[in-house]
């Protein structure tokens, strides 16, 4: 049986109707234990964006709930959400870093900004290096790394306060096999570091192609109007 | 606290980047406070206005005269009509225009030749001919320097104009320094970081700058006065220049950040769809 510590984020009868009232969510539930990797596949305008934005409560749902590590986000005050926030992980499309500063101080950048100083901040550094690949190339310009290696310098970034939970907003877009192959290992040896990912992309074969069962696959179709 | 200096720092640093901006809306906050100041401080009004004239009746008193006598005489001219005021000089004492008195003297203040005229008999019957002489001396007071009222109308205008250029100059600043902080900006917001706490920090940034034009200000205010508040024309056209120590405090340190908040609120707003995140699609 699993416990609220396994469970990273839980999903349960979400709804989501827009303004003009097409329904891009009806009854949408799914969870997302901490050593799993999903992945959220749908064309264009299924909602894959929106439900990384529910999830981050930019935006409320029209009905459900939205359990991250345990704590339902639609109930929290502004301040406690903020917090519980911080321990999102969030990678948007498309991604952003800081192409003037080099890979370890785009880390400490954010870290910083958080107040993570110290050993804690050390240990971040440290974990999203090693996790993402980046160790011998901590010293690297952002702007001078590859396509691929700027969407995992991002992932870095959001890993680097021990997140947990990652949420990546089509990572895998226009980038080559080999990129895409670099951006799916470092999911893996994020997930492998007990972060959790959600993954969102609109290439159906994508996960498969990569050896993943039926079960990491959340499929999404385009909303009906209502 | 120490995320909040630190966001702050980084901002200030982005914005050294447009130092030229930054400088002259520094520079243009002095100038409104400044240009609000002389609309303020500066005393307009006609030339004429203020001067005037006085007469003063000296009347020279006989030794025989003891001094309550002298103090009841004192008394009964003040209460006649058209006088102003009555006061004394020992003999060797400086008269009024000029010259000493001979010897002991009561003046008698009038602001009217004909009453100081006619007071010279009133004298002379209330003091029982203990009067040994009567003079009359005439007193003209120039007006004082005034600023013609234009002043503070043209005081009024550089207010409004300096003000609109410091709004101009710091919305330009902040969307250059805005553009160069974009990706720290959607990073922490991406990061988790509160919108307020990042334009909290901007507007915080503004607030340095501006301080810069406060100080300015102020070390122009004291060292001006310092050069020329002693000269009686400065002293005439805007006497609260000369004598308000806590003015350019007051202006330089409270409303002079205040003023530069709001432009760097104003600037956000004005800015603001140029900073917010890059949308992405559904």
């Amino acid at each position: 049986m699993l416990g609220t510590y396994d469970i990273a984020i839980q999903v349960s009868e979400l709804c989501f109707v827009t303004e003009e009232g097409v329904a891009v969510f009806e009854d949408l539930s799914f969870t997302l234990l901490r050593d799993e990797i999903k992945f959220v596949v749908g064309p264009t305008l299924s909602g894959k964006t929106l439900l990384l934005k529910l999830i981050l409560r930019e935006l409320y749902p029209t009905r459900g709930q939205i359990l991250v590590a345990g704590r339902n986000i639609l109930r929290l005050n502004s301040r406690k959400l903020a917090k519980l926030r911080e321990r999102i992980g969030y990678v948007p499309y498309p991604p952003v870093i800081l192409p003037h500063r080099t890979v370890e101080e785009n880390l400490r950048f954010k870290l910083r900004a958080l107040g993570i100083k110290g050993e804690r901040a050390e240990e971040g550094v440290e974990k999203a290096l090693s996790l993402t690949g980046f160790g011998p190339l901590k010293e690297l310009l952002a702007y001078e790394l590859g396509e691929g290696e700027k969407r995992v310098l991002a992932m870095a970034v959001a890993i680097c306060n021990d997140p947990v939970v990652l949420l990546c907003d089509d990572p895998f877009r226009e980038l080559s096999p080999s990129d895409q192959a670099r951006v799916m290992d470092a999911l893996r040896s994020i997930r492998n570091g007990g972060i959790a990912s959600l993954v969102t992309t609109d290439d159906l074969r994508l996960p498969r192609r990569f050896g993943f069962p039926d079960e990491a696959i959340l499929p999404l179709r385009p909303g009906v109007v209502a | 606290m120490t995320r909040g200096l630190f966001i702050l720092g980084e901002i200030l640093r982005a914005s050294f980047r447009e130092w030229p901006r930054w400088l002259g809306f520094s520079a243009a906050v002095a100038l409104v406070l400044a240009s609000g100041s002389a609309m303020v401080l500066l005393q307009g009004g006609k030339a004429e206005e203020g001067g005037g004239a006085a007469w003063v009746t000296v009347a020279y008193i006989s030794e025989e005269v003891s001094d309550p006598e002298l103090n009841q005489l004192g008394w009964d001219l003040w209460k006649l009509e058209g006088v102003k005021r009555v006061s004394f000089r020992f003999a060797g004492d400086e008269l009024p225009g000029g010259g000493v008195a001979e010897s002991r003297a009561l003046l008698i203040w009038t602001d009217d030749e004909a009453v100081a005229s006619s007071l010279k008999e009133e004298i002379s019957r209330l003091a029982q001919g203990k009067v040994t002489d009567v003079e009359i001396v005439a007193l003209h007071y120039p007006s004082p320097a005034r600023l013609p009222p234009l002043s503070r109308v043209i005081s009024l205008v550089a207010l409004v104009f300096f003000a609109f250029v410091s709004l101009v100059l710091v919305r330009s600043a902040a969307v250059r320094t805005l553009d160069r902080w974009r990706n720290e900006w959607n990073l922490l917001r991406f990061s988790g970081i509160e919108p307020w706490i990042l334009t909290g920090n901007f507007v915080g940034t503004v607030v340095l700058w501006g301080l810069m034009g406060c100080i300015l200000y102020v070390l122009v205010y004291l060292g001006l006065r310092g050069a020329v508040g002693g000269f009686p024309g400065v002293r005439e056209v805007a006497p609260g220049y000369v004598t308000s120590e806590a003015f350019p405090y007051l202006v330089g340190f409270i409303i002079g950040p205040i003023w530069a908040a709001l432009a760097g609120v104003l600037s956000l707003l004005l800015s603001g769809s140029q900073s917010q995140p890059e949308a992405s699609e559904i």
